[in-house]
């Protein structure tokens, strides 16, 4: 397995780099803050082909692969976890489109969202059905010339900001799994209120919102796939956004380990800079060994995702799934250790790092909790 | 309407040179584009994009290590590039002025834009020079260009707005705050490497020995300040004067 990169895509993994030092980073604190979405950075992302990563020329992509894409998810998050963890989502659920929609949808679509005209959202949990989300309850009714909407969605980021939803519901919950169903819908159609902002533990510059289907009418080209084949849609998207959520994470781990080590490196206590002493040494050590870690273990899955192709039977659950988990899992950790590290600077507000570390918190509940995460990878160990 | 920029390739504003046995170290420097010469690129692309036609070409003098550089203003949206290259550093912008030239005759572009210096030596010359050996005008720091049927229209600040009108082909230094240099995008990274970069070498030109006057002979690090020293409390005054009157000797 070989993971370096070719000269171009170091070129572009430097270029991300710059972008995220000199525009992102200064900024991280105050959009968080604010708890407002950052249309600046994401345009920014936009302008530079970032969004672009994944998708072919002919869409305005640049087709770069899963590797400088997941590198560039970690740089962008060191820069602004937000803008990350926007990237991570909006990709995943636009490679939705260009993996199961019509030429018709893509055309329409995909340009947009690669120069970042066009937000999207990834629209599948529900306030009953979380970790069990092949139990949603969402209802998309058959009726003449489209289906009919009701239901309630939960925990939706960006939900307030996008433009396009890619929504899961079921054509009937006697169904089951085989009722579930993949839409693509514009935000503005009737029927579909945005309801009111959670408010959070962290992570505020990514909105969280709850979105409610009222009657909510759409034509027969809205759906994104074959009906009752919506699971696979979601496995397969989130198989890519849990190392898109793996890549944030190491990002945010690297943020707080550079916050620390610089700090760790200015403090003086008992005449000596803190770095001096092997305890705070040793912390410092474990952090950059575990976010080291969980980048191989994200490269290793973009790699796998990016040689499977098309083909849905090499998706690498299991090595999205293990990066997913130790990233995030490590994220915490790191945090946590910045923050002891700075003593009751890294506690103050005034400082980076808490924030970083009330953000770490949330990466190891979405996209598949750390326990669903384990049951995954438990289930691909039992296999055969 | 064709565009040359000419850039320069230095060590990045961060970078940190240290001096050993008179001469620069700069093992281990990140260099890149001077940042005045951002700017002459960046006004170079706006103009082109605004008319809808016409080329940017790059030039640069110096060793094969700048072909990054050139590269990055390629990957910015620059057309194409000439590289005069050199076994070492050009630091006489005289002789870097005449290679210059003599490279810009053969393209014969409408409009030369410069940073107006260089971040590494800031001399301000290079530009100037260039418009002497083409026999062109040149108008350097300037903050505002606007063009109009041959003619450039040069906004240099300073207390006073000065407003300069020159006849093209001239040579415009630019500065700070003229526009904000874009990023080059991962679209534009990928597509630098195919854009033409016509290499040529001093020998080729003819002008292996330069009108070189100046060479540098010495480097030496400024001393390190002194720590400053702290007064308290009115009855100091006195002892304050004196020194800034017989130490410091500024009153
Ligand atoms: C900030 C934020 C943003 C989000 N963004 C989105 C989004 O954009 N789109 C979207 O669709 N969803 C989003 N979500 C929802 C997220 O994916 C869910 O929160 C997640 O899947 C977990 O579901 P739950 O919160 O309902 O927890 P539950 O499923 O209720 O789980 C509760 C606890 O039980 C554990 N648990 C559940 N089942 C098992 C099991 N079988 N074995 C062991 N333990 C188990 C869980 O791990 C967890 O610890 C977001 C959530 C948050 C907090």
């Amino acid at each position: 397995m070989d993971f370096s990169l070719s000269e171009n895509e170091l070129e572009i993994v430097e270029l991300v780099k710059e972008i995220a030092d000199n525009e992102l980073a200064p900024r991280m604190v105050e959009i968080d803050e604010a708890s407002r979405f950052s249309w600046d950075n994401f345009k920014l992302l936009g302008n530079a082909g970032i969004l672009g990563m994944l998708f072919p020329e002919k869409y305005g992509g640049t087709d770069l692969g899963y590797l400088a894409y997941s590198l560039s998810v970690e740089e962008v998050s060191r820069g602004d976890f937000n803008t990350g963890l926007t990237l991570s989502v909006h990709s995943m659920s636009a490679l939705a489109i260009l993996k199961f929609g019509t030429d018709k949808q893509k055309e329409t679509y995909l340009q947009r969202l690669m120069t970042g005209d066009y937000l999207m959202a990834f629209v599948l949990s529900e306030p009953d059905f979380g970790s069990d989300a092949a139990g949603l309850q969402c209802r998309a009714e058959k009726v003449d010339g489209g289906y009919k909407l009701n239901g309630t969605k939960a925990w939706i980021s960006n939900a307030e900001d996008a433009h396009l939803f890619v929504v899961w519901a079921t054509l009937d919950p006697k169904l089951g799994k085989k009722g579930i169903t993949t839409f693509i819908i514009e935000k503005d159609t009737e029927g579909i209120e945005v309801a009111k902002k959670e408010p959070k533990m962290g992570g505020e510059g990514t909105a969280t919102n709850q979105i409610i289907f009222t009657d909510c009418f759409i034509p027969d080209d809205c759906l994104l796939g074959e009906e009752g084949r919506g699971l696979r849609v979601a496995l397969n998207s989130l198989s890519g956004g849990r190392i898109g959520v793996a890549a944030n994470a190491t990002g945010v781990s690297q943020r707080a380990l550079d916050e620390a080590l610089a700090y760790s490196q200015e403090r003086v206590q008992f005449d000596v800079p803190i770095c001096e002493f092997q305890g705070i040494q040793w912390k410092l050590a474990d952090m950059d060994t575990m976010i080291e870690a969980g980048r191989l273990l994200y490269q290793k899955a973009a790699y796998l995702k990016q040689y499977a192709g098309n083909d849905l039977d090499l998706d690498p659950i299991k090595e999205a799934s293990q990066a997913k988990c130790f990233a995030t899992d490590s994220c915490l950790h790191v945090c946590s250790e910045a923050v002891q590290i700075m003593g009751a600077y890294g506690y103050s507000r005034e400082y980076p790092v808490e924030r970083l570390m009330r953000y770490s918190k949330v990466t190891q509940i979405f996209e598949g909790s750390n326990e669903i995460q384990r049951n995954l990878i438990a289930r691909e160990l039992l296999k055969d | 309407m064709k565009i040359a920029v000419l850039i320069k390739y230095c060590p990045d504003s961060e970078a940190v040179i240290k001096v050993s046995d008179g001469k620069l170290d700069t093992s281990g420097v990140k260099y890149s584009v001077s940042p005045y010469d951002e700017y002459a690129c960046e006004e170079a692309l706006k103009i082109i994009e605004a008319k809808g036609e016409g080329e940017v070409v790059v030039f640069n003098v110096g060793p094969q290590k700048n072909a990054k550089g050139i590269k990055d203003e390629l990957a910015r949206g620059a057309d194409r590039a000439v590289h005069i290259v050199t076994d070492a550093e050009v630091t006489c912008p005289r002789y870097a002025g005449e290679l210059l030239a003599a490279a810009l005759k053969e393209e014969n572009p409408d409009l030369i834009l410069c940073g107006w210096k260089g971040i590494d030596y800031d001399l301000g010359v290079t530009g100037i020079k260039v418009a002497e050996y083409l026999g062109i005008p040149h108008v350097m720091i300037v903050t505002k260009l606007e063009l109009s049927d041959g003619k450039a229209n040069c906004t240099r600040q300073s207390d006073i707005d000065e407003v300069i009108e020159v006849a093209l082909p001239a040579v415009i230094g630019t500065q700070k705050g003229l526009n904000e240099p874009r990023y080059p995008s991962l679209k534009g990274i990928m597509k630098a490497k195919k854009k033409p970069v016509k290499t040529t070498t001093p020998a080729e030109i003819g002008l292996e020995r330069g009108d070189v006057r100046a060479e540098y002979t010495d480097f030496a690090q400024p001393p390190s300040k002194q720590a400053g020293k702290k007064f308290e409390g009115p009855e100091s005054a006195a002892e304050v004067v004196k020194l800034l009157r017989e130490e410091a000797k500024v009153i």
